[in-house]
């Protein structure tokens, strides 16, 4: 579970943000929120979401670099989204 | 025939056929395909996003080298839009499924899209399905055969019509073949007017709905005068404009006879009569209306031109064709005047509420100082052709003069460091257009060599009024106390610390204040093409003297109203008598 940090919720800087770490890692991993379920490397299926600020979504992962591919994506969506990019 | 009245942006008078310009929004038409189209509509699409995304790299890139990464990082959010699996994948089975288009297909996978995102209550959603349209348009741009993003020159003489125009759209639309314009929204100083204006057309704007519901080939007559729009005109109508547009032609012959002439009244007090232009074509109407000077070379025209940001090598050779085809007469350059009406997306400055009193001006350069400092370097080596002087826009106080030449210093560094051929602008001054600057002008006064008054955004801040507003544009009161006191101690102040005041608003074109400017104490003024030699006839006529008792009645007077009144009753008088002296001799 992941506390969404970005103000704004999971818009589509957020959600870009998300996709671009996501396709770093060869593991499949999939949101889920609010009984939706996005692939974590699908923009708009993450924007669908509508996750807000303060929500908590499930980050499933599987595969080769799994354990490393949640810690860091956790820690993105908990932390690093209240940061601009270029500052995180 | 049916007439309808609008605002009278630029006068004179038009009889043509309607040519309507609107961003149209390309719907993707369904086809059905066989089996065997299959793998070759799935190829079509992929290249049309492949074209796509190149564009948006290269928009990306400069971008991002140019600007912060605020913007680019929306464009790369466009980016993985086009490599998402429910617009990727998505349309390309429906392409196998369905058997249609990759045009239809992929549309469809984007509408399904928008319609999940309808379902949510969240506001911003709204913004992502703009991207999402966005991203649309793009990609069906992208297919071949489609029309290109940018608007079309009309092909003959025709008046164009339309809701409202971009600066981006009117650079499109080029400057030959248009008889004058029709629009929708916008006031007497929003950019068609000013650029309707300096091309000699005539302009109706604000007619609420009616321009937009003009037919292609309609036939249509414009009097840019009263601000008319009369829709399949009869006989008489045309008959009677026919003969008002000979009367001007004789009256411009008249004033042509004034061009090689100084703009110097009866008592021997001369003023500097200068030209606003916005590009390099324009040079040619303003010399042969006897310009002496450019006092205004809008800047903004290159960076909407294009869709890109231009390189300083771009922005080079642009403004020194200006400077050389002035041929030793001084050109003004205004520095980047970006914001408020002029919103340009690629340039980072986004929709605000409240525009006018935002991002804009010399905030906007300062805070883009690599922009800003390229377009300095350009102009330095424009300056190297022949005499220049620079301008800052929306200065508010001393701190943003300080910082802006600062930024003067480093470029002429940089120019010197690589060796480039340079020259540096005779004069470095300020457009005076916020109240703060007029509070203030004594203090920029002594650390500037100039001012110009921008009278329309001076008006629009002053009197507290937003000029695209129609239903407070009647405030756009250049007789308002408060406005003439505004320039009185503007030109008390530059005066007093022994440095030039000019005008470059549109105050400056309207000949019934020519009068009142040359009584003020302006020493240039500087008006849009057609206005140059009218306002010069009117200096000719009057004595420094006079216009100065007629100042100093007008800011006796307690409304605009008033003063409108005896503006228009001194007018008349001097009409009167000066056909009786004609008679007499």
């Amino acid at each position: 579970m992941a506390k969404v940090s970005d103000p704004v919720g999971f818009h589509l800087r957020a959600a870009g943000r998300i996709v671009k770490l996501t396709k770093t890692f060869g593991s499949t991993v999939s949101i889920n929120f609010g009984g939706k379920v996005a692939n974590a490397k699908s923009i708009m299926g993450l924007a669908s979401l509508a996750a807000e600020f303060g929500a908590e979504v499930e980050i499933q992962v599987e595969g080769p670099d799994e354990d490393q591919a949640a810690a860091a994506i956790a820690r993105l969506i908990s932390e690093d989204l209240a940061h601009p990019e270029h500052e995180a | 025939m049916r007439t309808y009245a609008g605002i009278a942006a630029s006068p004179g008078y038009a009889l043509g056929p309607v040519y309507p310009v609107a961003r149209r929004v390309i719907r993707a038409s369904r086809r059905v395909i066989t089996d065997a189209d299959v793998p070759a509509e799935i190829e079509r699409f992929r290249a049309a996003v492949r074209k796509a995304r190149d564009q948006i790299q290269a928009l990306v890139k400069r971008l991002d080298t140019e600007l912060g990464s605020d913007e680019g990082e929306i464009l790369g959010s466009q980016l993985l839009i086009l490599e998402d699996e429910l617009v990727w994948d998505a349309t390309q089975a429906v392409i196998r499924l369905e058997r249609i288009n990759a045009e239809a297909a992929f549309s469809r996978a984007v509408g399904d899209i928008i319609a999940r995102f309808m379902q949510m209550e969240d506001q911003t959603f709204r913004e992502r399905i703009t991207d999402l349209k966005d991203v649309e348009q793009r990609v069906l741009r992208a297919f071949p055969g489609h029309a290109p993003a940018a608007l079309q020159p009309p092909p003959e003489p025709a008046i164009v019509s339309a809701g409202n125009l971009a600066p981006s759209d009117t650079a499109a639309l080029g400057r030959t073949n248009i008889l004058g314009f029709v629009m929708d929204e916008g006031g007497s100083t929003s950019h068609v007017a000013i650029l309707a204006r300096s091309l000699g057309v005539p302009a109706v704007v604000g007619l609420r709905g009616q321009a937009v519901r003009l037919r292609a080939g309609q036939e249509v007559a414009i009097d840019g005068n009263e601000g008319r729009l009369m829709v399949e005109p009869d006989s008489a109508t045309r008959d009677q404009l026919l003969l008002l547009t000979r009367k001007q032609v004789v009256v411009n012959q008249k004033l042509a006879k004034l061009k090689d002439l100084p703009a110097v009244t009866p008592d021997g007090h001369r003023v500097r009569m200068m030209a606003n232009i916005e590009v390099p074509l324009e040079v040619s109407e303003a010399l042969a209306r006897g310009a002496e000077g450019i006092g205004l070379l809008r800047t903004e025209y290159l960076f909407f031109q294009h869709g890109t940001i231009p390189t300083e090598d771009e922005q080079t050779a642009v403004y020194g064709e200006v400077v050389r085809r002035m041929a030793g007469r001084p050109v003004v350059f205004r520095t980047l005047d970006v914001g408020g009406d002029k919103v340009s997306d690629y340039l980072g400055a986004k929709r605000e509420y409240n525009p006018f009193l935002g991002w804009r001006g010399i905030r906007f350069s300062l805070a883009n100082r690599a922009l800003f400092k390229t377009q300095i370097k350009a102009i330095y080596r424009a300056s190297a052709e022949g005499p220049t002087k620079l301008m800052f826009p929306m200065i508010t106080g001393v701190d943003e003069l300080r910082q802006a030449k600062g930024v003067c210093e480093e470029a002429l560094a940089e120019l010197a460091a690589e060796g480039a051929a340079h020259g540096r602008p005779l004069e470095v001054g300020i457009m005076v257009e916020t109240p703060s600057a007029v509070l203030a002008a004594d203090l920029l006064a002594a650390e500037c060599d100039f001012f110009s008054v921008g009278s329309n955004d001076l008006i629009q801040y002053t009197l507290a009024m937003d000029r695209g507003n129609a239903r407070v544009s009647y405030l756009y009161q250049p007789l308002h106390p408060a406005i003439l006191r505004s320039i009185a101690q503007v030109v008390a102040a530059g005066h007093a610390a022994g440095i030039w005041v000019g005008i470059c608003g549109e105050m400056g074109s309207e000949t019934r204040l020519a009068e009142v400017l040359l009584g003020l104490g302006l020493d240039e003024i500087s008006t849009h093409g057609a206005a140059l030699p009218k306002i010069k006839q009117v200096i000719r006529w009057t004595g420094l003297d006079e216009a100065r008792k007629l100042v100093a009645e007008l800011m006796e007077l307690a409304t605009a109203g008033e003063a409108n009144e005896h503006l228009a009753a001194y007018i008349a008088e001097r009409k009167r008598a000066r056909q009786e002296t004609e008679q007499e001799s």
